[in-house]
């Protein structure tokens, strides 16, 4: 109810403040863009034809570009006749074709030509008279007359040239001019544009330079330090824990993911033509770079992920649990569902923050446009804010030192204090359009890093994470919502669509998803936090491995050689010391004891128990007494050592090779598997019993049964521990007893040992990538069949028997 | 891997009923065990251990009732379990639980068990 009520809040207050966001109409005034995608190449291709190129059959990239002078001159002198002309928004269409033709036309706002480009490779066709008097005419329209010429087909490189200015009779400093090259009779480059002095455009002279650089360099400093500080961290961390590369690297697909979908959802690629374009190429250069330099800014968010979970205190255990849960494989997981679209809620939050502060603060104006990415500034002293809320250095600072910094200081105000100082400084770096430490930016990069805290606490590690892809999706939603004409990017949809689409899976499965155990997750972070140091640690994995040794050794070497029978056994431990235990005794008069034996709990405690079951078992097979003697014996001996803090499961089979007489013993242990070779079935051995040390009372002996069978030649007896039958795949299915009998029931004629292999392979087949989570230990003895028997003698016996 | 494990303590009368879900295993006994030892402790020894919701139990989880058997016996109170599934009543089963323990196939059952021996007493 409480979840259903936030969400219904957040999506009324979304409804609410996009409603309160600036009116398009109102903002940009004569600068809207009219014509959408389509009517911009079809304006293009008319314009290319003119100049006499067909461009049937080629490809179009559509972009569109803010001339910021222009803009301040408007803004300085709205009357002026000259920059009237122009429209502060271009919309620039790229025309290329595979053999690396292009043409590019730039044109107005609302579709009036402003440039052409011709970069074919081969530009033919027929040469015409006056092209460049005739372009003039094109460009200027009615105010042609306006203009001087300035060159009259000068000789250059590209071309012959010629240029005409149109001073601004009301403002001086600003001009238009038009520029005309012509090869062979033909336009190959020609452009409309705009001039005009920093005085023209009202700009404050430049401040002096030596501050400058001293706030430049300060900056850069800082944020060397801060990085310095944050890598610092990591490896110090690692000399304490290792686990914290792992975690990183196991969710660098989110911010892939959020780097990936400009270039997913294809809103990167024409801005990237467009601009390698300008660098005299047709390519993806710009494409590959802005994948290079994404790339650069993934390794920097798995090494501050990493460094920040080497740092995070066990306070903050809480806002990555749904994370590390995530890490385990635990998918279903409301926890993690909540903090993902928390995460991406946020980060829109946080992208359209200056659009939303702007007109509840009453300025309902959209003042500045900058790139083709953002419309900037809704109101001056925001423009910093939204220049940072693509900033991932800001961004980079939350991420590292909201969980650092937790670890260093105790009270909430000096968390906020110092992480607002950092994202502050990080954020004075210089940044078009403001010089480095300039106030603005300071000022906006605090608010930047608060609302990234604010993420981090509200939504933990993995909203975090995700709320780059919100404040993706804002960003383009706004700017969507500002341009008149949106489709002229036709990728901002898919954006768009990809990015709120996530956040609705994410919101539908935080109501749909089973709760986590987040409060457990935390607690065994919290253990593995509170692991030994280092040195420590290595020292006691030495010891461990001489303790896995020893157990090893302490299992037999080879199978005993029992006439007339083959007996094979496999242990492998799941941890590197286990609980299993197998044995095979000789006892007087020939009689073989073989046994598994459970200890339960794994590691050192349990193998320590089996050391001690093992010196139990021997001595008693020494001195041979009735196997409900030797039970008893060692019930009394585990009930005392283990206090009913542990408990020892055990099967054990007394052999009398001759008679092939079997006495079998099951102390709350799995029932063994004996299999039929008249029969070819199975069944299960299940005398009553109840495990060692369970109870030190008369229940023991009272609940025990022994026992006994005649093995006929070929029949086999399969003993094994709970880790064979519980053996779990990834989902979390059992082996189960079925599948062990379908698997001796195939095997079983083909020998002991290669029975035991068989039931190993199937198993590890059924594990898949699953690790062994319980002690395997399988026993198998096989009665060898009449042919293979030492001739009719045992059969004799087994009828004097 | 890691499984979810929850426990839930409530009041049946006089009796207080411990509802584990999930996995019980050696990650999660020692929270099974931790909340065993609180009821104890605080003089609670007439305890139901509701398994409807257990899906799983390793021998570490069995390990946690032998622990604390003898010691709610003696404090006069017993711990019983109830509502076991087929396929974990099967663990109990092999080990011998049935002979040591009281299982009873229904929570209320169980209770009902207590509250007769309490009228014996």
């Amino acid at each position: 109810m409480k979840r259903a009520a936030a969400a219904a809040g957040a999506l009324t207050g979304f409804v609410l403040l996009w409603h309160l966001m600036p009116r398009h109409d109102a903002a940009l005034g004569d600068t809207q863009v009219t014509i959408g995608r389509k009517e911009a190449i079809e304006i293009a291709v008319r314009w290319a034809r003119q100049h006499g190129v067909e461009t049937g059959g080629w490809r179009f990239a559509v972009g569109s570009e803010v001339d910021p002078l222009l803009m301040r001159v408007r803004r300085a002198s709205p009357n002026s006749r000259v920059a009237g002309t122009f429209t502060p928004i271009r919309i620039r269409v790229l025309a290329y074709n595979s053999r690396g033709d292009a043409v590019l036309a730039t044109m107005t706002a609302n579709g009036r030509p402003l440039s052409f480009l011709d970069r074919r490779a081969n530009p033919a066709g027929e040469p015409l008279d006056n092209a460049a008097e005739q372009e003039l005419l094109r460009l200027a329209g009615a105010n042609a007359g306006e203009f001087v010429r300035t060159a009259d087909n000068v000789r250059t490189l590209e071309g012959s040239r010629s240029a005409w200015e149109w001073l601004d009779p009301g403002l001086n400093g600003a001009l238009a001019r038009v520029v005309v090259v012509t090869r062979n009779g033909r336009v190959v480059n020609s452009s409309y544009e705009f001039s005009a002095t920093r005085e023209a455009a009202g700009e404050p002279p430049p401040g002096r330079p030596w501050v400058r650089v001293a706030l430049m360099g300060a900056s850069a400093a800082a944020a060397v330090a801060l990085g310095g500080l944050a890598l610092w961290s990591l490896f110090a961390g690692l000399l304490r824990r290792t686990d914290q590369l792992g975690f990183a690297a196991r969710f660098l697909w989110i911010p892939a993911a959020a780097l990936a979908s400009p270039f997913l959802t294809g809103s990167y690629q024409n801005q990237a033509l467009l601009e390698s374009f300008n660098e005299g190429l047709v390519g993806d250069t710009r494409l590959m770079m802005g994948i290079t330099v994404s790339l650069l800014v993934l390794l920097g968010i798995f090494l501050v992920t990493a460094a920040a979970y080497a740092a995070v205190p066990a306070r903050h255990f809480r806002l990555w649990a749904p994370a590390a849960l995530l890490a385990h494989g635990q998918w279903r997981n409301r926890e993690a569902a909540e903090q993902i679209w928390t995460g991406i809620a946020w980060g829109a939050l946080i992208g359209a923050a200056p659009y939303l502060i702007a007109p509840l603060a009453g300025v309902p104006r959209v003042r500045f446009l900058e790139g083709t990415a953002l419309l900037t500034a809704p109101w001056p002293p925001l423009e910093a804010l939204e220049g940072l809320a693509s900033a991932w250095e800001v961004y980079l600072v939350v991420l590292f030192f909201a969980p650092w910094l937790a670890a260093r200081v105790k009270r909430a105000w000096q968390w906020w204090a110092m992480l607002l100082a950092a994202g502050a400084l990080v954020a004075s770096l210089p940044r078009v359009p403001f010089p480095p430490g300039h106030w603005g930016n300071l000022a906006c990069g605090a608010a930047m890093t608060a609302g990234y805290a604010a993420v981090y606490l509200q939504g933990g590690m993995l909203g975090t994470w995700f709320a780059p892809l919100g404040m993706y999706g804002a960003v383009q939603g706004i700017r969507m919502a500002h341009l008149a004409a949106p489709s002229l990017e036709a990728a901002g949809w898919q954006m768009l669509a990809l990015v709120f689409g996530f956040a609705l899976v994410a919101l539908a499965a935080s109501f749909a998803l089973p709760r986590a155990d987040v409060e457990g997750m935390a607690a065994r972070m919290a253990e593995a936090a509170a692991a030994l140091p280092r040195p420590q640690r290595e020292r006691l994995r030495a010891e461990f491995g001489v303790a896995r040794r020893a157990q090893r050794d302490l299992l037999p070497l080879a199978p005993p050689e029992i006439p007339g029978f083959e007996v094979a056994a496999i242990c492998q431990p799941a941890l590197e010391v286990g609980g299993d235990l197998y044995d095979y005794l000789p006892c007087p008069q020939g009689e073989w004891m073989l046994c598994v034996a459970d200890v339960s709990g794994k590691g050192l405690g349990a193998a320590l128990y089996m050391t001690l079951l093992k010196g139990m078992l021997a001595s008693a097979a020494h001195h041979a007494p009735a196997l409900e003697i030797l039970a008893a014996r060692m019930n009394q001996a585990v009930a005392g050592a283990g206090r009913g803090r542990m408990f020892v499961t055990l099967s054990l089979l007394a052999l009398d090779p001759d008679t092939r007489r079997v006495r079998h013993l099951r102390a709350g242990h799995n029932p063994p598997v004996r299999w039929r070779a008249a029969t070819g079935e199975c069944e299960f051995l299940r005398p009553r019993g109840i495990g060692l040390g369970l109870t030190a009372g008369p229940a023991f002996e009272a609940n025990l049964d022994v026992q006994t069978l005649v093995l006929e030649p070929g029949d086999v007896i399969v003993m094994y521990s709970d880790g064979v039958t519980e053996d779990m795949d990834a989902e979390g299915r059992l082996f189960g007893e079925a599948r062990l009998v379908e698997a001796i029931r195939r095997h079983a004629s083909a020998g002991a040992a290669r029975l035991a292999d068989a039931i190993m392979e199937e198993a590890r087949a059924f594990r898949g990538v699953a690790e062994l989570h319980d002690d395997w230990t399988l026993l198998v003895l096989r009665c060898l069949p009449a042919a293979a028997a030492p001739g009719g003698e045992a059969s004799e016996r087994r009828n004097e028997a | 891997m890691t499984r979810s494990f929850s426990i839930e303590t409530k009041n049946h009368g006089p009796v207080r009923v411990i509802a584990i879900r999930g996995y019980l295993d050696a990650h999660t006994a020692p929270q099974f065990e931790n909340v065993v030892a609180e009821e104890l402790r605080a003089g609670r020894c007439r305890l139901v251990v509701d398994c409807t919701d257990l899906d799983y139990i390793s021998s570490a989880g069995l390990g946690v009732f032998m622990t604390f058997i003898d010691e709610a016996r003696q404090a006069g109170g017993d711990i019983k379990l109830a509502a076991i599934q087929p396929k974990v009543y099967q663990i109990f089963d092999v080990l011998g639980f049935p002979a040591l323990f009281d299982i009873q196939p229904s929570v209320e059952q169980a209770v009902a068990r207590f509250d007769g021996a309490a009228e014996k007493d």
